[in-house]
């Protein structure tokens, strides 16, 4: 138990530490470039990582992850677009919107596991992508919500580049300790035990259901946040962002970098948006080439690109002493 | 005083098949109640109505009088009901406390902590449950790589961690050696001492051995209840359970 404490304490001087130096980024002549993608890949780290709460964790398999992601953007753009850009403000529009969302859903979807969770979560998120297309009024249809402006914080305009980039490095490093705080819990416990064996941990007095909506909630919370970034980051959103094919890439990214690990997904997220881009200038159909690379990973090394960095590191130890 | 555990008229049927039809016992404050019965008999089921995994389709359960029928598992438990599987259901990759320690906890409220601190009460509950069981031993182990019959014993501790007024043992012999079966007889006798028990058990020297009664059940009904005395002697049991053999012995 003590162990456990210290090694938690070190994982988060690490977690603070390697974001200190992720923020030295942009003073020590990396372009541009790099720092948008670099942005990009924090926002879907975020992304993925409550994937990984709700299905590295819990154990709950969803093809629906756009849902919250997609709606949390639309949300927080929308009120930027129409009251104010400032970044807190629109954040808390986002969450109070996400959040009844996913806790109304949540409460029904939660009453199934397995494929039929992972199917009907599927089908809300498609829902929401049809009315993001139908409800032209707000959502400006198929042509996306445009003209979000550049996000305040306390009053100072957050640019593009290197500015919006150590805020969403800001996000992403807090969410992360709270997230793995947050696994490491009587709460957090609790969710592998209902991973494990959902009969078992209920006849230990688990409130399975509960802790499930829980999860979907906080799950779509925290979707909601990186939602809000991109939003900003994009300055707009389109339908897309709630469609299949994204809630496809957050799984993608979850399990590349490896579920229920956390760090993990930020792996998973960065090399996601770094190969994408490799490829994407390399060859026409980017995603076959991404494919082959995912199969392979997963192939070989099926805990993910964590599995690979914890394993290397584990032997390293071994070797050492 | 109100019986800890009353089931009456329980039915429960999968489709077209009754699998239980009117089954009624009363479990007496600090007994061990045994529920026997051939293969597909329906104590399982029987089982799985008590504590919540199946919604019976008749009938009522009552827990120190308070009517619980069709509760879900976790508020019997949390009403003073626990229950073990007749499949071991250890958490594998847990330490033998940490699954203890993680019913301990639930029992008391804690698992909706999102704050990590884990030691303390929970896990002081949880050795006193293991040494009160003789597993204190192994307690840093992985429940995986525990003895069969430790695991099965571990399941118990699981149990009595939720410090329940009625346990639920389903075929806690299961697949022991004749050295352990008396082993956990003895310690299932012991266990009377917190609750009352209610036991689904094949090994008929244990059951005949610790009982203060017993329930029989063939094809979803009762055939006979009382005494261990009085039930070995009945015809009816003789004939649909026991055996020729085992009557004679009697």
């Amino acid at each position: 138990m003590k162990d456990e404490a210290r090694a938690r304490r070190l994982t988060s001087l690490l977690i603070v530490a390697g974001a200190a130096l992720l923020a030295l980024l942009p003073f020590v002549g990396v372009a541009p470039f790099t720092i948008t993608l670099l942005t990009e890949a924090l926002i879907f780290a975020v992304w993925a990582m409550s994937l990984d709460l709700m299905t590295g964790y819990a154990g709950m398999l969803t093809f629906g992850h756009a849902a919250g992601f997609g709606l949390g953007g639309y949300a927080a753009g929308y009120f930027a677009r129409e009251v104010t850009g400032d970044f807190l403000a629109s954040l808390l529009v986002s969450e109070l919107v996400v959040l009844p969302a996913a806790l109304a859903i949540g409460f029904v979807v939660t009453r199934l596991s397995g494929a039929a969770f992972a199917i009907v979560s599927l089908c809300i998120a498609q829902v929401l992508f049809q009315i993001a297309v139908a409800w032209r009024s707000v959502t400006d249809g198929m042509d996306g919500l445009v003209g979000v402006p550049l996000p305040t914080l306390l009053g100072v305009t957050v640019h593009n580049g290197n500015q919006l980039y150590l805020l969403t490095l800001l996000v992403a490093a807090m969410l992360c300790l709270g997230l793995r705080q947050l696994v490491a819990s009587p709460f957090g416990r609790t969710l592998g035990a209902i991973r494990a064996n959902a009969d078992r941990a209920a006849a230990i007095g688990i409130d399975v259901r509960l802790h499930k909506w829980l999860v979907f909630a906080i799950s779509w919370a925290i979707a909601g946040v990186a939602g809000t970034l991109m939003v900003f980051m994009k300055g707009g959103t389109t339908p897309m962002s709630l469609h299949w094919i994204e809630s496809g890439n957050v799984l993608i990214m979850a399990i590349f970098g490896g579920l229920g690990t956390l760090f993990g997904p930020i792996i998973g997220a960065v090399a996601f948006v770094f190969l994408r881009d490799a490829f994407t200038s390399g060859f026409a159909v980017w995603q076959l080439a991404f494919g082959i690379v995912f199969v392979v990973v997963v192939l070989i090394f099926p805990s993910g690109l964590a599995g690979v960095v914890s394993r290397s590191w584990m032997l390293l130890w071994q070797a050492r002493s | 005083m109100a019986s800890p555990l009353l089931v009456r008229g329980l039915r429960k049927n999968f489709g077209a098949l009754l699998a239980v039809d009117g089954v009624s016992l009363e479990i007496g404050n600090g007994h061990v109640h045994s529920l026997i019965g051939p293969n597909g008999a329906g104590k399982t089921t029987v089982f799985n109505c008590i504590s919540g995994f199946l919604g019976p389709a008749g009938g009522e359960v009552r827990l120190n009088g308070l009517d619980v029928t069709a509760w879900p598992p976790h508020r019997l438990v949390a009403a003073g009901l626990a229950r073990t599987f007749q499949i071991t259901q250890v958490f594998g990759d847990l330490t033998v406390v940490e699954n203890v320690a993680l019913a301990a906890r639930s029992h008391s409220g804690m698992n909706l902590r999102m704050w990590p601190r884990l030691a303390g009460e929970a896990q002081d509950r949880a050795y006193a449950v293991l040494d009160m069981l003789g597993l204190a031993q192994q307690a840093q182990a992985n429940a995986d790589h525990l003895a069969h019959g430790d695991k099965r014993i571990l399941e118990v501790a699981i149990a009595m961690a939720l410090e329940p007024r009625v346990l639920l043992l389903d075929e806690p012999t299961a697949g022991m050696s004749a050295g352990e079966t008396q082993r956990i007889g003895r310690l299932i006798v012991g266990l009377t001492k917190h609750c009352s028990v209610l036991l689904v058990e094949h090994d008929m020297e244990i059951v005949l051995g610790i009982s203060d009664e017993i329930t029989v059940m063939t094809q979803g009904r009762v055939i006979a209840s009382g005494s261990p005395d009085a039930v070995s002697r009945d015809p009816l049991v003789q004939e649909a359970y026991l055996g020729a053999v085992e009557a004679e012995k009697l």
